[in-house]
């Protein structure tokens, strides 16, 4: 291996940042319901982009080639993650639905229910509807940085709709009758 | 009685697509995790560079490039995929087997020192100043403080200078960029963490002095899962233990004690050899990456196991193309011979090797 001198790597990183880093901070945000940790994520994504730019094909577009490494290293944490501190999240998650930190990152009241609705959806389904819904990917580039087959892209999708619905008439944010 | 609650009614798709729109990434934290990054990968670039391992590199790391991290010249590891990139027409190629006859390299002090120098003896606010390479794209970067209308006013004679030197030497291979640097750009504030490993490699280098151990560096950093004391020591250090227990002590008083710590054993022998052979490529490649004639994307070096130069070309693999490699071969151990070469080579064996595109071996 040499090393060379160059400027356009960095440069290159840096407009994909511009372009994409909110759809990517928002994706790991809704997947790890932590803004810090997306935070975290978001820039680690950007830095293994860099470190692995030179292996991007560009039989991808960037944006599905950095979701696939925003999904994988979004794995590698929960895979790290230590059995107390999923606990901690878990009873953070119980008591305070809304901790976005407003300063930081703001979610816009006629989004909120929607926003908890999916945070409640199992994993799978919240992933599928967030890249295929929410980001508009194909089911091809969904199925790409998923590392699914595009059938089980498919199927999940045709699953989590309807629950997606379902929790959302479970919050009580559909019609309901009270009393 | 039967109340509605709010909305939501109908959950459909353009509701899902107004979620990302709704949820607002503030721009002035998005641009402070663009700064985290920024910062980052100068760090990288900086680690990568002193990091023991693999056959290390340089090409023309340039002093006058200290100030590298505000102008974004980075410096990577080329990859095969770079290195295949497709690049010369077939026509370029053609042209490149009817060259006859290659003249002569000549040890020259490389041209963005001559050109820093010659502009800052002008008086230009120069703020830094480098050859690049990158895609087989040579250019000579010059990045220019001052206001915008200083900028404006000089851009044209810098460039005529640059272009002046340029020709001179014949080099007709460099585009030239200039920019202007806006400091405003680049302000960053420390991160706190940093500030403690900053703490934590002052307090290790502290307790290390203590003792009578040979230690070249140990440093903490990396980022989050990732982050570990990088321990260099040379190979002929036997206490590796006693030097890892006394980081180890500074970590758990600063509760980084599930730090790992990575020992790199370091030949120092390889280690010079290393050094030199940076220069010495260095030397190699100014006149070659200079003029289009060579077809040159980039040198490189080896010195594993022994030292190796090597030459990227963006040359097609073919029968005329060999023939010029070998010709290639033979001017670059021509000057390799010279006097000055020989003083820096220092009787060590070494191989040429030359790459047509693709990474397929020309000689």
């Amino acid at each position: 291996m040499v090393r060379i001198l160059e400027n356009t790597k960095k440069e290159e990183i840096e407009r994909w940042y511009d372009d994409h880093s909110d759809a990517i901070l928002k994706f790991i945000l809704m997947l790890v319901k932590d803004y810090q940790q997306a935070e975290d994520l978001t820039h680690e994504t950007f830095v293994k982009a860099y470190l692995s730019y030179d292996s991007f094909q560009q039989n991808s577009s960037e944006k599905t080639w950095l979701f696939r490494i925003a999904h994988n290293v979004t794995i590698d944490y929960f895979r790290k993650q230590k059995p107390l501190s999923l606990l901690k999240d878990f009873i953070l998650s119980k008591t305070d639905p809304n901790r976005l930190p407003q300063e930081m990152i703001e979610l816009k009241e006629t989004s909120l229910e929607l926003y908890q609705a999916l945070e409640k959806l199992k994993d799978g389904h919240r992933k599928v509807i967030l890249l295929r819904k929410v980001q508009g990917f194909s089911v091809k580039d969904t199925a790409t940085i998923l590392g699914w087959s595009e059938s089980k892209v498919k199927s999940t999708q045709f699953r989590a709709i309807p629950a997606l619905r379902k929790q959302l008439v479970k919050d009580g944010y559909v019609y309901e009758e009270t009393v | 009685m039967y109340m509605k609650k709010r909305f939501n009614s109908f959950m459909d798709d353009s509701s899902l697509e107004k979620l990302n729109e709704e949820l607002v990434w503030k721009s002035k934290r998005k641009q402070k995790q663009k700064q985290r990054l920024s910062e980052a990968i100068d760090q990288l670039e900086r680690s990568e560079s002193v990091k023991p391992r693999n056959d290390i590199l340089p090409v023309k790391q340039n002093r006058l490039l200290r100030n590298v991290v505000y102008c974004g010249i980075a410096l990577v590891i080329l990859s095969g995929a770079f290195v295949s990139s497709a690049f010369v027409s077939p026509a370029m190629a053609q042209v490149a087997a009817k060259i006859p006859y290659l003249g002569q390299l000549f040890k020259q002090e490389p041209v963005s020192d001559v050109l820093y120098k010659e502009l800052e003896t002008k008086g230009y606010k120069i703020d830094s100043l480098g050859q690049t390479y990158y895609g087989g794209k040579k250019q000579i970067e010059i990045s220019v403080t001052g206001s915008e209308k200083y900028f404006k006013s000089v851009k044209s004679d810098i460039n005529k200078i640059v272009k002046d030197t340029l020709e001179a030497r014949q080099y007709d291979s460099y585009k030239v960029k200039i920019t202007r640097y806006a400091p405003s750009q680049y302000q960053y504030k420390p991160d706190p963490r940093q500030e403690k490993y900053d703490k934590i490699d002052q307090e290790i280098d502290n307790e290390l002095k203590k003792h009578n151990y040979h230690v070249l560096s140990a440093t903490i950093g990396g980022f989050d899962q990732d982050v570990k004391v990088e321990l260099e020591v040379p190979d002929t250090e036997n206490h590796i233990k006693e030097i890892e227990q006394i980081i180890n002590d500074v970590l758990i008083k600063n509760k980084e004690e599930k730090t790992p710590i990575k020992v790199y054993k370091i030949n120092l022998k390889k280690r010079e050899q290393d050094g030199r052979w940076g220069n010495i490529i260095s030397d190699v490649g100014e006149d070659l990456l200079g003029k289009e004639e060579y077809h040159l994307k980039m040198v490189g070096y080896s010195v594993h196991p022994e030292p190796q130069v090597l030459i990227y070309t963006s040359l097609s693999n073919s029968e005329e193309n060999k023939q010029f490699a070998n010709e290639l071969e033979g001017v670059i151990d021509e000057f390799l011979q010279t006097e000055d070469m020989k003083a820096k080579i220092k009787g060590d064996s070494y191989k040429v090797i030359i790459y047509a595109k693709g990474k397929k071996k020309l000689n």
